[in-house]
């Protein structure tokens, strides 16, 4: 159940440490060079990409399983571009299809990974700023909670498909009972605890106008930016 | 000094439920209450009372003297109330991040944010686990997290809702020895429990409640009798300074 994918990851490398207002645009970037045609730019994103992963030092392995789960989703695409193209050798355009997406994933994970949320939304907050201050600060709360409600989710889903299975109710054998008495419950225990979060998000005095996690662009920042500008450069050019 | 008091404090829900029914309670500075009672008579329902999260249907609740519905901002913080489900009150995706939530809500600056979550973190031993995500702690941990959640916003009075339901020896006995240090420090402490027989000793103060309303407050050596009528466990022939899990 402890996945890591699509998860903050603790830690205190380079990667963690850049400023999130590049690295959001940074990553965005990044995701448009990995678009661009060619097996070659596939390959030179993906080292990137790959040397970012160790740089943050991701057990990549853990990774690599967690990732196992969006295999039917990049087979599905594979078969989709292959039996859509009709110019020759369909493999090669369906094969970079997939690895195109992929590495769009993993672009996605690697941000989710090393940024803690509050500083997603210091920076959201940040590049909301011409709109009013309150309606910044609620959106950028907004992203934050909405994330955090995940793991909350989860837990009640694990919680919930158990105590049906104790009691003798299985997805296979009953699919459509299974999944009404699964939801009914589940609904209504995640409207309590979100309930309950709020509750005690009031009780610590939660307010749209929050102070906001300080951040600051360095030399370190700067560079890591110029990087990934000239890697979409140098990718498009070509 | 009186920290805070309900007058006449009543709540009926919207189905028809009466959960408090004209409660009158004191809170004065530096106590340690225990707040007991059956399930159903009422003590989470008054506890958020005191927060101003639930508006009352008659009564009112004072703070320093000050309406709850009117309260001047520096009174905003006095009162600090730790829910009894720990999960549901972590918004942080790491511990250190979810203790600036509170002082990040009072807008305070930076250095007094890193200050207060600190100081949390000392006071509840949870400093060697600042970078772990709250959902991977351990009961006692979690139980902790929450209280240290709420100590970031410097209130007067704590208000702990069973904070040892589903401990086991161990983390009951951490959790109790982190309130007693914060009773040490000066923090007033009210205590919701039915376990009254893990903390009993400590306490100076005992109140019962039953169908929404006070039915006995008092030293808890002159309510050793009456406490086993409303529902509360007192192992019998038990002395008070027994009533510790602490040795
Ligand atoms: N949201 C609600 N709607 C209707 N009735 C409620 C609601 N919340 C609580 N009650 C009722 O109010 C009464 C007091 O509930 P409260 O939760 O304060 O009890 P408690 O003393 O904390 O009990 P426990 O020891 O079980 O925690 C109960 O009868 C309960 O059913
Ligand atoms: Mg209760």
């Amino acid at each position: 159940m402890d996945r890591v994918i699509f998860r903050y990851f603790p830690g205190d490398s380079l990667i963690h440490r850049f400023d999130p207002r590049i690295k959001l645009p940074g990553c965005a970037l990044f995701c448009y060079a990995a678009l661009q045609p060619g097996p070659r730019n596939l390959a030179i994103t993906a080292g990137a990409l790959l040397a970012a992963f160790l740089f943050a030092r991701i057990p990549l392995k853990t990774l690599l399983i967690d990732f196992l789960r969006f295999v039917p989703l990049l087979t599905a695409l594979f078969l989709a571009v292959f039996f859509s193209s009709d110019d020759g050798g369909p493999l090669v355009p369906a094969a970079l299809a997939a690895g195109r997406f992929a590495l769009l994933i993993l672009a996605g994970n690697l941000l989710i990974q090393t940024t803690a949320l509050s500083r997603i939304s210091a920076a959201v907050r940040w590049f909301l700023t011409p709109l009013p201050r309150r309606l910044a600060g609620r959106l950028g709360t907004m992203i934050g909670l909405s994330v955090g409600l995940i793991p909350l989710f989860f837990q009640e889903l694990e919680e919930s498909r158990d105590a049906l299975k104790a009691r003798g109710l299985r997805a296979r054998k009953q699919p459509l009972r299974w999944a009404v008495k699964l939801l009914t419950p589940l609904l209504a225990r995640v409207f309590l605890r979100t309930e309950e979060m709020a509750e005690a998000m009031e009780g610590r005095c939660y307010s749209d106008e929050r102070s906001s996690l300080p951040l600051k662009a360095q030399g370190i920042d700067w560079l890591f930016g110029l990087a990934v500008i000239l890697l979409v450069l140098a990718i498009c050019q070509t | 000094m009186k920290i805070i008091e309900t007058q006449g404090l009543g709540h009926r829900f919207p189905d028809g439920t009466l959960a408090l029914n004209g409660v009158n309670l004191v809170v004065e500075k530096g106590e340690f209450t225990i707040l007991a009672g059956r399930n159903g008579s009422g003590k989470t329902v008054l506890m958020k009372h005191l927060k101003g999260l639930l508006t009352p249907s008659s009564g009112r609740v004072l703070i320093h003297g000050a309406d709850l519905r009117h309260l001047p901002p520096e009174y905003r913080t006095t009162v600090g109330l730790v829910f009894q489900n720990p999960d549901s009150q972590f918004v942080g995706q790491t511990v250190m991040e979810d203790l600036r939530f509170g002082p990040e809500n009072l807008r305070l600056p930076e250095e007094e944010i890193q200050r207060r979550v600190q100081r949390a973190l000392d006071i509840t031993s949870l400093r060697d686990k600042a970078d772990r995500r709250p959902h991977t702690l351990s009961g006692g941990e979690k139980r902790r997290l929450a209280v240290a959640g709420v100590l970031a916003l410097d209130p007067e009075v704590l208000v702990l809702d069973e904070p040892f339901s589903g401990l086991d020896l161990e983390g009951t006995k951490d959790v109790l020895r982190g309130i007693l240090a914060l009773h040490d420090l000066g923090h007033t402490i009210l205590l919701i429990t039915h376990e009254v027989e893990k903390v009993l000793a400590h306490a100076g103060r005992l109140v019962i409640m039953e169908h929404g309303r006070v039915v006995a407050d008092d030293h808890p050596s002159a309510l050793l009798q009456t406490a086993p009528r409303f529902g509360i466990h007192i192992p019998k022939k038990a002395d008070l300074s027994d009533m510790t899990w602490i040795e």
